[in-house]
C-alpha cells in the first residue's frame, strides 16, 4: 500500500472521529449542569426591586399586546417601581389604539412611544425606546422583552435579585414554548428549549459565561446599558448575542435564572422556523466574525475566551459541516477500506448512543413538566431513521432477528450484499438526513404538505433540520444576501399551563 | 439603610424591599439544582445499564 493511500485513509478516519467531538462536548456541557447546585449566583442574590422600565417593541401586535400589558401589570413586583414603554414600530393594524387604551387605563405606568417610520428591525425599535428611557434618571433597570411573551408572576423579582450584585450587568430567564394548542413543531421546539436553555444556560452559568441573553427576557442594570453604549447593535441579525458579548467584555457578568419562567409562542410550521432560525444562524456567523479576537484566549478577563466556551460555541457553529464531513469521509473509506470504515463508524456510533441516551433522558428530567408533553419529540429528535440506526447499536441481536423475520416474510434473504448496502446507506444517511429534513420545508406549502412536511421532519429529524437551516445561513451569508428582519408571526395563542 | 430602604453598596443604590419569600425561594431553587445532580446520576446509570445489557444480553 502506498504511503499516500495510507495517509488518506487515516486522514479520513480522523475526520470521522472529529465528528464525535460535538457529541463529547454536548456530554461535557450536560455534566456541567449537574454542578450548577455548587456554582451559581444565588449566594450573591438579595431582595432587590430596582425601578424597572419594561421595554416592548411592537409591530402589528394588536392580537397580543393588550393581554401582555395586563399580565405585566399583575406581576408580583412593587407597582410604583414598574413602568411599561411600548415602542410601536409604525404598526398598520390596531396596535396604536390598543396601546393608547392601556396607557389611559394605567396612567403614568404605561407609555406609548410611536415611530412614524418603521421596518428598520427590532434593534432600531428598541433604541428608540432606550433613548426615551435613558433621558431621565427614573430607570434603574430595563427589561427588554417581546410583545407576546408571558411572564410568570414571580419571574421579574427572581431576576432582579441578581442585580443586587453590582458585578452583574444582565440577567436572562428560561423561555418555554407555550403555544396552546401546540403541534408537532412547537413540541419539537419545546424539547429543544429544554436543551438550549434550561440545560445549556445552566452549564454556561457554571462556566461563568453566557452565550446569549434570550431576546424575550433580558434584564439589564442601567449601568450596563450605559456601558454598552446605551443602544442595541443594529448592524447584525443577532443583536441579543452582541449585547451579551459586549456586557461581558465590559467586565460585567451575565446570569441565567432558570427559575424565572417566561412563556413564548414559537413557530408552528417549518417555514416559520426556517425564517426565524435563518436569521439566528446568519446572526451567529456575523457574531463569530465580529468577535474574532475573543475566541480561545483563556487569558482574557471575561470568560468568553475560555477553551470550554470556545469549544461549545464552535461545536454548534460547525456542526453541519462536521456532519457532512463525517458522511463524506465514511463513504470514501467504504470504497477504499471497508473494514476501517466500519471500525471508525463504530467509534462514532458508540459515542452517539451514549450521547443520545444520556442527553435525552437527562433533558426530560431537567424539566419534567415540559418533558411529559414533548418526550415523543425528544425521542424522535435525531429522526426516525437515525433512531433505528441507534437502536441497531443498542440491541443488535433482536433487531437483526426482526430484520430477518420481515425480509423472510417478504421473500428476501439478508445476504452479505444487503448488509454491505445497508452499511453504505447508513454512511450516506448521516449527511443525507439534512437534505431529507429540508424536503419538509419544500413540501410544506405544497399539496399534501400538511402531511408530508411533518413526515419529512420525523424521518429526517428535527436536529438535522436545524443543521440544514444553519447550512442555508452559511450560504446566504457567504453570498452576501440581503439582510432582512423577518419577524416571527405571533397569533396570541401562547398560554401558561393550567 | 435609608427610610425607603435605599442601601448603598459601593456607591450603587440598591433598594432592598420586603420580600418575605426570598429565603424560601432561594432554598427551593438550590434544592431543585441539587436534584438535577441526582438526575444526572440517574441518566448516567441508565447509560451504564443499557451498555451492560447491550454487551451481555442484546449483543
Amino acid at each position: 500500500m502506498s504511503a499516500f493511500l495510507l495517509a488518506v485513509k487515516w486522514l479520513l478516519v480522523a475526520f470521522v472521529i472529529l465528528g464525535a467531538v460535538p457529541l463529547l462536548v454536548a456530554n461535557y456541557q450536560y455534566l456541567l449542569v449537574a454542578l450548577h447546585f455548587r456554582r451559581n449566583h444565588y449566594g450573591r442574590c438579595r431582595p432587590y426591586f430596582p425601578r424597572t422600565a419594561i421595554l416592548i417593541p411592537a409591530w402589528n401586535e394588536h392580537a397580543v399586546i393588550g393581554t401582555s400589558i395586563d399580565r405585566l401589570m399583575s406581576l408580583d413586583y412593587p407597582r410604583e417601581r414598574l413602568r411599561i414603554y411600548v415602542v410601536d414600530d409604525a404598526s398598520t393594524d390596531a396596535t396604536p389604539q390598543v396601546i393608547q387604551a392601556k396607557a389611559e387605563q394605567y396612567p403614568g405606568r404605561v407609555f406609548h412611544l410611536r415611530r412614524d417610520k418603521g421596518g428598520e428591525g427590532k434593534a432600531a425599535t428598541l433604541n428608540h425606546g432606550l433613548r426615551v428611557i435613558l433621558a431621565d434618571d427614573w430607570m434603574q433597570a430595563v427589561l427588554i422583552m417581546d410583545a407576546d411573551v408571558i411572564y410568570e408572576p414571580a419571574s421579574l423579582r427572581t431576576m432582579t435579585r441578581h442585580l443586587a450584585d453590582p458585578g452583574v450587568g444582565a440577567v436572562t430567564a428560561y423561555i418555554k414554548e407555550g403555544s396552546q394548542p401546540g403541534n408537532y413543531m412547537t413540541r419539537f421546539i419545546g424539547y429543544e428549549y429544554i436543551t438550549a436553555q434550561a440545560a445549556a444556560r445552566r452549564s454556561q452559568n457554571v462556566l461563568g459565561v453566557i452565550a446569549c441573553l434570550a431576546g424575550g427576557a433580558q434584564l439589564h442594570s442601567r449601568a450596563n446599558i450605559e456601558a454598552v453604549g446605551g443602544r442595541i447593535d443594529t448592524g447584525t441579525l443577532a443583536e441579543d448575542t452582541v449585547t451579551t458579548f459586549r456586557t461581558q467584555i465590559a467586565g460585567r457578568r451575565v446570569v441565567f435564572e432558570p427559575h424565572a419562567t417566561v412563556w413564548a409562542e414559537e413557530p408552528g410550521s417549518i417555514t416559520g422556523l426556517w425564517k426565524q432560525r435563518l436569521r439566528w444562524g446568519r446572526g451567529n456567523v456575523q457574531v463569530t466574525s465580529m468577535f474574532k479576537r475573543v475566541w480561545f484566549r483563556p487569558w482574557r478577563r471575561d470568560r468568553l475566551g475560555s477553551v470550554s466556551f470556545g469549544l461549545i460555541w464552535f461545536c454548534v457553529f460547525l456542526l453541519p459541516l462536521l456532519i457532512i464531513c463525517d458522511s463524506a469521509s465514511l463513504v470514501t473509506l467504504y470504497f477504499i477500506d471497508n473494514a476501517l470504515a466500519l471500525a471508525a463508524f463504530h467509534v462514532l456510533w458508540l459515542t452517539s448512543v451514549i450521547t443520545y441516551i444520556f442527553i435525552t433522558s437527562f433533558t426530560l428530567l431537567i424539566d419534567p413538566v415540559i418533558g411529559r408533553r414533548v418526550w415523543r419529540q425528544g425521542v424522535m429528535f435525531p429522526g426516525a431513521v437515525n433512531v433505528v440506526i441507534l437502536l441497531a447499536a443498542i440491541i443488535p441481536a433482536p433487531l437483526y432477528w426482526l430484520a430477518h423475520l420481515i425480509l423472510d416474510a417478504a421473500g428476501f434473504n439478508l445476504t452479505h450484499g444487503w448488509v454491505r448496502g445497508l452499511e453504505l446507506f447508513t454512511y450516506i444517511w448521516l449527511g443525507a438526513c439534512l437534505g431529507v429534513a429540508f424536503l419538509g420545508k419544500l413540501a410544506e406549502p405544497r399539496w399534501g404538505g400538511r402531511v408530508l412536511g411533518p413526515l419529512f421532519v420525523y424521518v429526517g429529524g428535527y436536529g438535522p433540520l436545524l443543521c440544514a437551516i444553519t447550512t442555508a445561513a452559511y450560504l446566504k451569508q457567504i453570498r452576501g444576501a440581503e439582510q432582512k428582519w423577518d419577524k416571527t408571526e405571533k397569533t396570541g395563542k401562547v398560554a401558561t399551563p393550567a | 439603610m435609608g427610610q425607603d430602604g435605599e442601601d448603598r453598596q459601593g456607591g450603587d443604590a440598591r433598594v432592598t424591599g420586603p420580600d418575605p419569600g426570598f429565603d424560601d425561594e432561594i432554598r427551593s431553587a438550590l434544592r431543585y439544582e441539587r436534584g438535577l445532580a441526582v438526575k444526572a446520576l440517574v441518566a448516567i446509570a441508565l447509560v451504564a445499564v443499557i451498555l451492560v445489557l447491550r454487551q451481555f444480553v442484546f449483543g
